[in-house]
């Protein structure tokens, strides 16, 4: 604890030394018991100042909480000298909040005494956080001195994205080779049924239809289309962002990401992730609930990082795009160089589906004729975009916060479904 | 409360209650401007000042010694008490405990303020040696008092 005197310490030595000289210059008594009290206080003050001895331990139950939960760490104080007069003060990381409008505490200990303190937060945003920077001060019986500490009792957290609501997902136009739940195109051993055909030897007898034989005079045999597995990856565009004051596009897609990732993973598909923009981050394409956590912490660590080097889709490597795989991307297309990747994905052949994370919102038209024509050409300009985008065959769903991802992901659904680029 | 020695200084003055209740309220103001911005030098001299208001009463006075100065010693330390409790706003809202705590404390200082003041001035009220031998004293305390906090100061610090 450093100590520090207060500034009430300086402030009655010099009252009482002012007085005291003042009253042998004035030869009056009257002066020197005003100044006595002030030189009683600012000398007991001094002799009875010791430093307290204050021990400081944070609790933190969890590790990993979702985006507006409450959680609860414990502060435990302990003094073996006593303290007189104790402030405690949790800082806490922008995101993290005081439930009940405080993170600070003052209270009394006496020698030996061990609090336990309760602190009740709120986690207003997803993301990776170090809860347990402490301030305390302690102040001796008189108020003229402080002792004060900045204790670093950090624990991580871990925060995850609330998941955006999401009815049904975007069936992948191509499917995998392990059983999964989506009928395939191919024709094989499954239990939906695709189309007749004469009987060759080798086929199994239960799979005679005897009521086509029966009606052309030979065997025909029933064929049927495989449940397979798809390869999902969820493309998140990191290079830009149009943020509110709680919110921003990140924010959404995050959520978003975290929906889509949860669902495809529950449908045995292999997901992977790529977090493309100033930072590179990817996950190779994996099954099972391992790979859930893996997902969300890895967008747990998502951020915008300032960066102007032109990037394409070269620096993600292979393993992470496999063949036939549904590219779903989440991006508010206010980079160049993600809707350039994005559109070369395409041209690469990958079956892309864009969920545009609308900036609109964040951006206000502005106040004069000419910011209000500004903001006109930018809408009509993202219109241009998003029909660059469906000209190559990209289904565009554009979402925001007031709109629900259901109906953007419908959008997607039925731009694909018109297209032809999923069968019914 | 730095008020109330103010007016009593500009009330009990039988001459120059205009220079008495000038100081005084110079005084108050110096506080209340420096409770405000935050100085503590000038909330000081704010209680400097009400205190000369109370010096010049007992200068231009009768010549006795006034026995209300215990009361003005204990009004200043309260006035004092507030106002640098003012230029430290806590940094966390205290439980009703810890207020009662600082509310006694301040209660217990200011009692004992008055206290002391009341030794003090009966002391020198008392004659309990020649005035040489007690101005001597007087010399000595004074030195011995700035001494000790100057040594108690520097160990601290």
């Amino acid at each position: 604890l450093n100590r520090r005197p207060t500034p009430k310490l300086g402030g009655y030595a010099g009252l009482a030394a002012l007085g005291l000289f003042g009253a042998l210059v004035a030869e009056r008594p009257e002066l020197v018991a005003l100044a006595a009290p002030f030189a009683v206080l600012a000398a007991l003050g001094l002799a009875l100042a010791r430093p307290p001895e204050v021990a400081v331990e944070l609790a933190l139950e969890v590790e990993r909480v979702f985006e507006g939960e409450e959680l609860e760490p414990v502060l435990t104080v302990e003094s073996r000298t006593g303290v007189a007069d104790l402030e405690l003060v949790l800082l806490l990381p922008p995101g993290l909040e005081a439930a009940d409008g405080s993170n600070a505490t003052a209270l009394r200990l006496a020698p030996g005494e061990r609090r336990e303190l309760p602190v009740k937060l709120t986690v207003d945003r997803w993301g990776g956080y170090l809860l347990g920077d402490l301030v305390l001060r302690a102040r001796d019986p008189l108020g003229l001195v402080h002792w004060e500490a900045r204790l670093d009792r950090r624990r991580p957290l871990k925060a995850y994205p609330r998941p955006a609501r999401v009815d049904e997902l975007l069936q992948p136009a191509q499917t995998q080779v392990f059983s999964g739940n989506y009928v395939s195109r191919e024709r094989g051993e499954g239990i939906e049924f695709a189309d007749l055909r004469p009987f060759a030897p080798g086929d199994r007898v239960r799979r005679v239809n005897w009521r086509a034989s029966a009606r052309r005079g030979e065997l025909w045999v029933n064929e049927y289309h495989p449940e397979r597995n798809a390869d999902v990856v969820v493309f998140l565009d990191t290079f830009s962002e149009a943020a509110g004051e709680r919110e921003s596009t990140l924010d959404l897609s995050v959520r978003a990401a975290s929906a889509f990732v949860g669902h495809y993973l529950r449908h045995k598909d292999r997901v992977g992730f790529v977090a493309f923009g100033g930072r590179l981050n990817w996950l190779q394409p994996r099954t099972g609930v391992a790979q859930l956590y893996r997902i969300v912490d890895a967008l747990v660590d998502a951020e915008i990082v300032l960066n102007y080097a032109w990037s394409d889709v070269d620096v993600i490597p292979r393993q992470t795009l496999p063949p036939r795989s549904l590219v779903v991307a989440l991006s508010p297309l206010l980079d160049d160089r993600a809707v350039s990747a994005l559109l070369d994905l395409r041209g690469r052949g990958f079956d892309l589906a864009l969920v545009e994370v609308s900036p609109h919102p964040f951006v206000e038209p502005g106040q004069d004729e000419r910011a209000r024509l500004a903001h006109r050409l930018w809408l009509l300009q993202r219109d241009a975009l998003r029909a660059r985008f469906e000209r190559a065959g990209v289904a565009v769903g554009t979402w925001d916060a007031d709109t629900s991802l259901v109906g953007a992901l419908e959008e997607v659904r039925s731009f694909r479904r018109s297209a032809g680029r999923v069968h019914a | 409360v730095l008020a109330a020695p103010v007016v009593y200084s500009a009330l009990a003055t039988p001459r120059a209650p205009g220079p008495v209740a000038g100081l005084g309220i110079a005084g108050v103001a110096l506080l209340i401007v420096g409770a405000v911005v935050g100085a503590s030098d000038v909330v000081a001299g704010g209680i400097a000042l009400a205190g000369s208001s109370y010096l010049l009463l007992v200068l231009v006075g009768e010549g006795g010694v006034d026995l209300r100065a215990p009361l003005v010693a204990g009004a200043l330390v309260l006035a004092a008490e507030l106002a640098y409790s003012a230029l430290e706003p806590p940094l966390a809202p205290a439980a009703p405990a810890v207020r009662a705590l600082r509310a006694g404390r301040v209660a217990v200082t200011v009692v004992g303020a008055f206290g002391v003041a009341a030794l003090v001035l009966f002391a020198s009220v008392a004659e309990l040696g020649s005035p040489a031998v007690l101005q001597a004293v007087g010399i000595v305390a004074a030195v011995a008092a700035l001494g000790m906090l100057a040594l108690l100061a520097r160990r601290l610090t």
